[in-house]
This record gives structure tokens, C-alpha cells and sequence, in this order.
């Protein structure tokens, strides 16, 4: 015969690692998304759920504020200390992947496969800043160029003026599982790495194994 | 300019550090909150219990809990440590958060640690002795495919990260070119055979 209590710790007990996991996969994921050189899938459903608590959290705060029983109020403290460091923790996962969108915007435009990679507001951001820009270049001088010079995404010479994510610099990472890697350059060697080893390598070896999680960016 | 810094700040790793759980015994009652990233259980003193580093500090600084140190982080066991790594040439194993862990606690909570002035002087010579490692190895194992480096803490990671990103992506530039004029070479090699070879079929 079960006690409610009972029942309900035990369905507190599943949320629980919920929880706990979904912050530790954005911590994760923010780590990743400074580590890596292109911009990483946005995760979507995983900052859906995170602001959802946020808020609610917000509406506890403000629904608890007033009470003047110090106990409260010393609770009120800490949950406002947690959200804040939450908020940091989202703020700067979202300011990443902008100033990678606003480094690499034109690239991004270009490439219907990254820009899957961004959410519906990041779109809308990259479209509306580059239209921003390009007015801007159009008014202030660009109009006064003769024609063949006016295109900002001018190929010709060798030197494209698009600038694309550097997939060859050198990262830091950290080996979850164990897993073999293909290094194309030195004539096709297999590099195996034993989980907890750690290695400084070129982004493009790994970056099929950072997407499937068997390595983690440091 | 969204983003001042591309790699991980200093205090950015103490803020991952921060949410790594800690034992503390409680002095106060505590009822269970429901935040964000865990929900914690009611703090009873004095049993122990298990949060955040954030919020044991934080608890700490108020004095309304003493916090109970990591097993790694006794002298005799750093003792052990130190001449581990004076000893051998590659790096000891030490937890992940190490150097982070070790100078949060040393700052906040000195007297819940057993004779703190030896922690502190062990961790600053291990700090020593490994940073002289890195600096040692690194410059052997310098190569622009891989390098491989176990058992470092991430602070100490971020700390080489900008240089030897640097020198790696500057080695991977010489050998570009180095390597494509060796690519070319070797093309004309084997062209240069397989003319061999035809006037051999001849």
C-alpha cells in the first residue's frame, strides 16, 4: 500500500536527474560551442525546457517577495543567486554563437546546411543584420565604386572575400569513449584514443566524433 | 562585439567548477528547494549532504555549514602526490577540478581543513613541478597533427591553450607549404616511374 508521499517522492526522484542532466548538457554544450571553430546545432528543446524553469522560477521569486519571514527570505536568496548563474550560463551560450554567426555571416547565408544549423531567431538576426550592413555600405560608399567592385562576396584573385570558419585550428579535447580517428593529412593514419586521455589536434579530425559525443571540446 | 574572449576565462572555469557537488555538514535547517539545475534535499545538521560548490560556500561565508573536504585533498595524501611527481616524468592522476577545487576551498574555508598552511604550500609545489613538465614536454612533442597530454586539470589547460594553439596552427602553416612541395615531389616521382616503366614494357 503506497503512501502518496512515497508516490510523489518517487516521481520527484525521476524529474530529478532531469534536472540535473539538462543543466550539466548546456554546460556541456556551452563549452563546446567556445571550444569549436564553426557554429554546433542549436539545441533547441534543451533552452526551451531551461527557460521554461527560468521563468517559473522568476514568477516563484516574484510571488515570495514581500514575505518578510527571514527563513523565506534567506531561500529567496539562493534560488535568486542559482537563476542568476543560469541566465550568465544561456546569455553567454546565445553571445557565442552570435559573434560566430556575425564572423562568418555571408558563409552562413550562403550554405543552407549550416544555416539549418540556427535557430528560427538566429536567422532572422543574421538576415536582417546583413541587410542592416549592406545599406549602410551601399549609402556610405559602396555606390561611389565603379560596378565590377561593387559585390561584397567577390571571389576573383584566389582571395575570397567570404570569410569561412577555420576547420583546421588546433582544440583541445577530451576522450569520453574510445574511438579511432582518420588524420587525412599525414596519408591517412589512425589515431586510437582511450577514453580520459586528452589531446591538442586539429578541429577537422574530430569533428565527426565531437557530433556524436564520443569526444568533448575542453 | 559579442564575445571578448574566444577561449575560456579563468574565472569562466571556476564558474564550470562550481557545480560540481560537495559534502557539507549543515549547522542550520534547510528546507528542499527546487532550483533550476537540481533540487536539493532538506539540510537536517547534522547529517551530511550533498549540494553545489556554490552553494556550500555561499552557506559557508554565513557560517551556516562546515564544509567537509575531498578525500584528495588531505596532506598526506598531496604529500604522495608531490613525490609522484618529482619522481616520474609524465603527469600524476589528479581529479579533473583539481587546482580550482583546491583554491576555492583554501580561500573560503580554511579551518575545516586540517593544518591548511601544508595543503596550500603542496598545492603551490605541485602547481610548480607540473607547469615545469608541460613547459618541458611540450616542447618535444611539438607537432602539428596531435599531441597527447593526460591527467591535466582544466585550469591548467586553459592556461597553455592560447600559446600552444598558436604554435600548433603556426607549425601546421610552415608545414602546409612544406608539405605540399613534398606532395608535388612525390607526384613527379611516380610520374617519373611509371615513364620508367613504359620504356621498360617497350
Amino acid at each position: 500500500m503506497e503512501d502518496i508521499d512515497d508516490i510523489l517522492r518517487e516521481f520527484d526522484s525521476q524529474n530529478a536527474p532531469s534536472n540535473a542532466k539538462d543543466y550539466d548538457d548546456l554546460l556541456k554544450w556551452w563549452i563546446n560551442e567556445r571550444a569549436a571553430p564553426e557554429i554546433l546545432q542549436y539545441q533547441d528543446d534543451l533552452v526551451e525546457r531551461i527557460m521554461t524553469r527560468v521563468r517559473r522560477q522568476i514568477e516563484q521569486i516574484e510571488d515570495q517577495t514581500g514575505d518578510l519571514d527571514p527563513r523565506t527570505n534567506f531561500q529567496l536568496i539562493i534560488v535568486q543567486t542559482e537563476l542568476e548563474r543560469v541566465k550568465f550560463l544561456i546569455r553567454s551560450y546565445l553571445r557565442t554563437r552570435i559573434s560566430k554567426i556575425d564572423k562568418h555571416a555571408l558563409h552562413i547565408l550562403s550554405t543552407p546546411s549550416i544555416r539549418h544549423l540556427l535557430s528560427p531567431s538566429e536567422q532572422t538576426y543574421l538576415r536582417t543584420h546583413q541587410a542592416l550592413l549592406n545599406e549602410l555600405y551601399l549609402s556610405s560608399f559602396l555606390k561611389n565604386f565603379p560596378d565590377n567592385l561593387k559585390r561584397l562576396d567577390d571571389k576573383a584573385g584566389g582571395l575570397s572575400m567570404v570569410e569561412e570558419p577555420d576547420l583546421e585550428g588546433a582544440v583541445f579535447l577530451r576522450v569520453v569513449r574510445d574511438v579511432s580517428v582518420e588524420i587525412a593529412w599525414e596519408g591517412g593514419e589512425t589515431l586510437d584514443m582511450k577514453a580520459g586521455d586528452i589531446y591538442v589536434i586539429r578541429y577537422s579530425a574530430v569533428q565527426d566524433a565531437v557530433k556524436r559525443g564520443e569526444v568533448e571540446l575542453i | 562585439m559579442a564575445l571578448p574572449h574566444q577561449h575560456l576565462t579563468p574565472q569562466e572555469v571556476s564558474f564550470i567548477c562550481e557545480s560540481e557537488l560537495i559534502t557539507i555538514v549543515p549547522r542550520q535547517r534547510l528546507g528542499a528547494l527546487n532550483l533550476i539545475s537540481i533540487d536539493t534535499r532538506p539540510l537536517v545538521p547534522p547529517q551530511r549532504a550533498d549540494v553545489p560548490l556554490w552553494l556550500g560556500i555561499f552557506l559557508r561565508k554565513q557560517k551556516r555549514c562546515n564544509i567537509v573536504p575531498p578525500e584528495w585533498l588531505s596532506v598526506d595524501n598531496l604529500e604522495r602526490l608531490v613525490k609522484e611527481e618529482s619522481d616520474s616524468a609524465a603527469f600524476s592522476r589528479m581529479p579533473w577540478r583539481w587546482l580550482e577545487v583546491a583554491e576555492i576551498l583554501l580561500d573560503t574555508c580554511s579551518e575545516d581543513l586540517i593544518s591548511p598552511s601544508d595543503i596550500a604550500l603542496h598545492i603551490r609545489s605541485l602547481r610548480e613541478l607540473r607547469q615545469a613538465k608541460i613547459r618541458a614536454g611540450l616542447s618535444d612533442q611539438m607537432n602539428s597533427s596531435y599531441i597527447k597530454i593526460n591527467n591535466l586539470g582544466l585550469m591548467e589547460v586553459s592556461e597553455i591553450r592560447p600559446w600552444v594553439g598558436k604554435v600548433v596552427d603556426g607549425l601546421r602553416k610552415i608545414e602546409g607549404e612544406a608539405g605540399s612541395t613534398a606532395a608535388r615531389r612525390r607526384k613527379e616521382d611516380a610520374d617519373g616511374d611509371e615513364d620508367m616503366d613504359d620504356d621498360d614494357g617497350y
